[in-house]
């Protein structure tokens, strides 16, 4: 598998904030070694949002830990691929360099807040241990600082709350607690990697709303990590649909959304439930993602694809450039884009 | 907090009476002929030692009434006199700075060497130092402290004799050193087990992933956040442990001749010196008591989630 | 509990959840195929077979049991014989009669500590069947009806752990000696207050793999498919158990052992004639004896720290091969 060419499918514009360059990533588990990343390159601009869109065991959180430098090794090991942060890349860093990366430069939310959060410290104290332990605050700056933070994910009576445990917060607040706490270091990149699963879906948009404005505000560049479509149509810039360990396709959202060049994002699209499509079976991708311990051969997606044909089953599909900056991993995406494909 | 105090002492009142009881009938229930002489076994009693033990447990009266008289001689510490005619009180108060001293001794070496040696093999786990203490600790764990404490004696208290094979009445810190090493093995090897399982676990937690994308320096991961998290159902197991730092405390005592509350004991079980045997036997049961109660509180003050629950 | 019964029970509490994968044994890839053929009993087996020390366990297991049952295999002396202790013979050296020499009573080390090994595992083992007994009952009614039944048994399993056992052993032998019970009464009375306060660590195993086991779909099915709560219990709830369960009891056996031991060195457990490995060393640990021949000590203290060591290791060998998580 590593042996495969793969094109760098993304095109940056102008100066990348970070960049993600061939990343391989595998696990070494006792039945065998799975490939859970094949090639990933994304980049991301200062001040922008970028959605890494997949399934559960696409590779999307892998790569975001890879960027953060926390994946467990072993049994992960990266065999090739550079990450570039404002040029330098993070993973030939000494792990002194690499740590004042994390959280200073890079900071990143978890899905759910409840086990991320440690349940035997107060929230202020797990807000302010960064400025205490890293930027050399006093406990007492830092605590008032953590307050500020609070204020500023909107957390109603923040001061009067900073001596709560996480476990006394609604699942709501628990999330702007880590966000608060993401934040408390001014970073420059804020990985969310599902930041609003755990969440009902009402306060889910609340999430979404903030850290839209969080970003906006701060001039954050934002990589947001999900399964679902639904909730990165209005935050996101561009998209990077992930499938298998690799990026299938990645495309601004307008494009994205009109035309998929890759028929597993037109599968995604199609099992948004809609206001207008009432009456109609929601489609669904048939299948299971497959095995990374053993993938199929050739495309790793053709199992499912309503589309495969023989070349699909043999080679693996190149990441092809459809212009401005638009790039599908399809044998057929030219098809796909002109509709001609049955 | 004040509701989970408020129920922990509730269970606790209740299983005092349960526990109490229970030592109660083992020691006076059934049984034929003369119920002082069974208190005594072959020892010989005399006419006014008879006198003693009557007005003393109440053996005219009937069971629970004998009962009540024995819950409220405990919680006024009216524990009667020794058939040698001294307070059994004052017996035990005696030698219990002793015992507290062999106790603490064996607690610093459980919590000093389990702990360290635990966090050591859960951080490193597959590690050559955690296979070799995984063997070693389950080869401790298994051999008894009846094995161990003579075995210990005649190996550093004998053959070379690094420390004394017995002690002084009282006994020194020094001649406690071994008899407390011993004591506590037993537990060194449960809490470093228990400790490498909690450490290796809650380092995969989530919480300690964040704190590691929060960029703090690992040392600081471990010693805080890990550590932190992983005392909790260690400080669980020394309170359990307790009971059986007991059994083991009256064996290592007989060992080394030293003079605290498990000689006491085992003295008077074999001369027949029923009360002090019913005195000590209940003030032992209420210490393990009291001691499980503060750690159920330690327990509270260590995790948030019990506290407000 | 006594000495040894937490570190199961916390270990099995505690299990850790598994790494997204350990690094596997190079060059002996498993296929997905055959290790989901296996059964979680015949993986465990499968893993437990490849351990050398689960191996040793049970040879010194065995060797125990074949000791309590035969020991005129192991010695062609009896103890029962009225010329097995012989002053003249006092302290006297290794001999090809006796390989380990004799006492200060003269008595056949070796032939001694043979013969200890049946009253060891006799009481061990009934001890053990009794506390399981009471285990699964109580964890089961406890697990399986909740509620207030579960409140009381709760509360019954609190009182009992309240009482170290070594105190309350001492406190019942004692009254047994008293009563003019010979060493049948003793090894009755050391089965019952073993089994009666030693179940409590079981019992909240069994509990609380009732209530997860009760939790499973297929359990829920089997409900709503009207099975009834017996056929529930027995059919899918009990075979969950007993993994778990066994491993406990196979470490209470062990530790029952040493608690005889630790009774009859106090003085209240068995009395000579019956031979008892607690009763030897408590004989020979009179500091002037061990200055003087260290022997007697060693022996009968070996054989029971292997008695007891094979159970224990028996016991978290299995726990390890059935809980794939702590592999």
């Amino acid at each position: 598998m590593t042996d495969i060419q793969v094109q760098p499918g993304h095109v940056p514009t102008g100066h990348a904030l970070l960049e993600v360059k061939n990343l391989f990533v595998e696990f070494h588990t006792r039945d065998g070694v799975a490939r859970v990343i094949n090639g990933v390159s994304y980049h991301l601009n200062p001040g922008e949002t970028l959605a890494v869109l997949g399934e559960s065991g696409s590779g999307k959180s892998v790569t975001a830990q890879a960027i953060m430098g926390i994946l467990d090794m072993p049994p992960a090991k990266i065999p090739g691929g550079e990450i570039l942060y404002k040029g330098e890349n993070l993973l030939t860093m000494s792990e002194e360099k690499r740590r004042q990366v994390r959280g200073k430069e890079i900071s990143m939310i978890f899905q759910d807040a409840l086990s991320a959060l440690n349940p035997v410290f107060p929230v202020g104290w797990q807000i302010s241990e960064t400025l205490r332990t890293r930027a050399g605050m006093s406990k007492k700056d830092a605590l008032a600082r953590a307050v500020e933070l609070m204020d500023l994910v909107k957390i109603p009576a923040a001061k009067a709350r900073i001596k709560d445990y996480p476990h006394q917060f609604s699942g709501g607040m628990r999330q702007r607690v880590m966000i608060a706490m993401a934040l408390a270091m001014d970073p420059k990149v804020l990985i969310a990697d599902e930041p609003t699963t755990a969440l009902d879906v009402t306060v889910q948009a609340q999430i979404m709303d903030l850290l839209g404005d969080l970003r906006r505000d701060l001039n954050m560049g934002m990589i947001l990590i999900t399964h679902d479509l639904g909730v990165v149509a209005d935050v996101a810039d561009r998209i990077a649909v992930m499938y298998a360990g690799r990026i299938v396709e990645h495309a601004n959202v307008h494009e994205l959304y009109k035309h998929p060049a890759h028929p597993y994002t037109e599968g995604l699209l199609d099992s948004i439930p809609r206001l207008d499509s009432k009456g109609t079976e929601l489609a669904t991708i048939k299948g299971l993602p497959p095995n990374l311990l053993r993938p199929p051969t050739g495309c790793a997606f053709h199992p499912r694809c309503r589309y495969a044909k023989d070349v699909c089953r043999t080679d693996v599909p190149a990441s092809l450039n459809l212009g401005n900056g638009r790039t599908s991993a399809c044998h057929f995406a030219k098809e796909m884009l002109d509709g001609t494909l049955r | 907090m004040f509701r989970y105090i408020v129920r922990r002492l509730l269970q606790m009142i209740l299983v005092f009476i349960g526990t109490t009881f229970i030592v109660f009938t083992l020691m006076f229930a059934g049984g034929e002929g003369d119920p002082i002489q069974n208190l005594a076994g072959e020892r010989p009693v005399s006419a006014i030692q008879r006198a003693q033990l009557e007005q003393q447990f109440h053996f005219n009266d009937p069971f629970l009434t004998r009962y009540w008289h024995y819950l409220t001689d405990l919680l006024n510490l009216d524990l009667g006199t020794s058939l040698t005619g001294r307070p059994v009180w004052d017996l035990i108060t005696e030698r219990f700075p002793t015992t507290l001293m062999l106790a603490s001794i064996a607690i610093l070496v459980t919590i000093v060497f389990g702990i360290t040696a635990g966090v050591i093999a859960g951080i490193r786990r597959g590690g050559i130092f955690d296979n070799i203490t995984l063997v070693v600790t389950l080869i401790i764990i298994g051999i008894p402290t009846v094995v161990l404490a003579p075995i210990g004696q005649l190996l550093f208290g004998i053959k070379w004799p690094i420390f004394p094979a017995t002690a002084n009445n009282p006994a020194t810190w020094y001649e406690l050193l071994l008899p407390g090493i011993i004591l506590g093995m037993l537990s060194v090897a449960t809490a470093m087990r228990l400790t490498r399982a909690s450490v290796s676990e809650n380092l995969r937690a989530d919480f300690v992933r964040t704190a590691r994308s929060k960029g703090i320096p690992r040392r600081r991961v471990i010693g805080v956040h890990v550590l932190r998290n992983s005392l909790i159902p260690i400080v669980t197991f020394i309170g359990v442990e307790l009971g059986s730092l007991m059994g083991g405390a009256i064996i290592t005592e007989r060992i080394f001749n030293i003079t605290g509350i498990g000689n006491l004991l085992y003295k008077s079980l074999s001369l027949g010196d029923a009360p002090v045997v019913v005195g000590t036997v209940s003030v032992l049961v209420v210490v393990f008591l009291i001691a499980n109660l503060i750690v159920d509180l330690l327990y509270a003050v260590l995790d948030p989630r019990i506290r407000y629950e | 509990m006594s000495e040894f019964e937490n570190v199961a029970a916390t270990e099995l509490h505690t299990a850790t959840p598994g790494p997204a994968g350990e690094p596997g044994a190079p060059g002996q890839p498993k296929t997905l195929e055959t290790s989901k053929a296996r059964s979680a009993t015949a993986d465990a087996w499968h893993d437990l077979s490849r351990r050398p020390l689960f191996w040793i366990a049970v040879l010194i297991g065995l060797v125990a049991l074949v000791m309590a049952c035969f020991p005129s295999l192991f010695t062609s002396s009896d103890p029962t014989a009225r010329d097995f202790c012989a002053l003249s013979r006092q302290n006297a050296g290794a001999s090809g009669q006796a390989i380990f020499g004799y006492d200060f009573q003269g008595c056949d080390v070796y032939t001694q500590a043979v013969y200890g090994a049946r009253n060891s595992l006799v009481i061990g083992f009934f001890a053990a069947l009794f506390a399981g007994v009471l285990a699964v009952i109580a964890g089961l009614t406890s697990g399986f009806f909740g509620g207030w039944i579960d409140a009381v048994v709760s509360r019954v399993t609190d009182i009992v752990l309240g009482l170290p056992l070594i105190l309350a052993g001492l406190v019942i032998m004692k009254r047994v000696d008293n009563a003019g019970g010979d060493n049948t009464a003793r090894i009755i009375a050391f089965v019952l207050i073993l089994g009666g306060l030693g179940w409590t660590t079981a019992a909240r195993v069994v509990r609380s793999s009732v209530i997860s086991a009760k939790q499973q779909d297929y359990v829920q099915a089997a409900r709503m498919l009207g099975a009834g709560n017996s056929r529930i219990m027995w059919r899918h709830i009990l075979p969950n158990a007993l993994a778990p369960f066994l491993v406990v009891i196979t470490i209470a056996l062990g530790s029952f052992i040493a608690a005889e031991a630790s009774l009859s060195f106090l003085g209240v457990g068995l009395k000579p004639p019956a031979q008892s490995w607690g009763q030897q060393i408590s004989q020979a640990s009179a500091i002037g004896r061990v200055r003087t021949n260290p022997i007697p000590l060693i022996v009968p203290s070996t054989f029971l720290a292997l008695t007891v060591l094979a159970f224990i290791i028996l016991g978290d060998k299995i726990r390890e091969a059935f809980d794939p998580k702590l592999r």
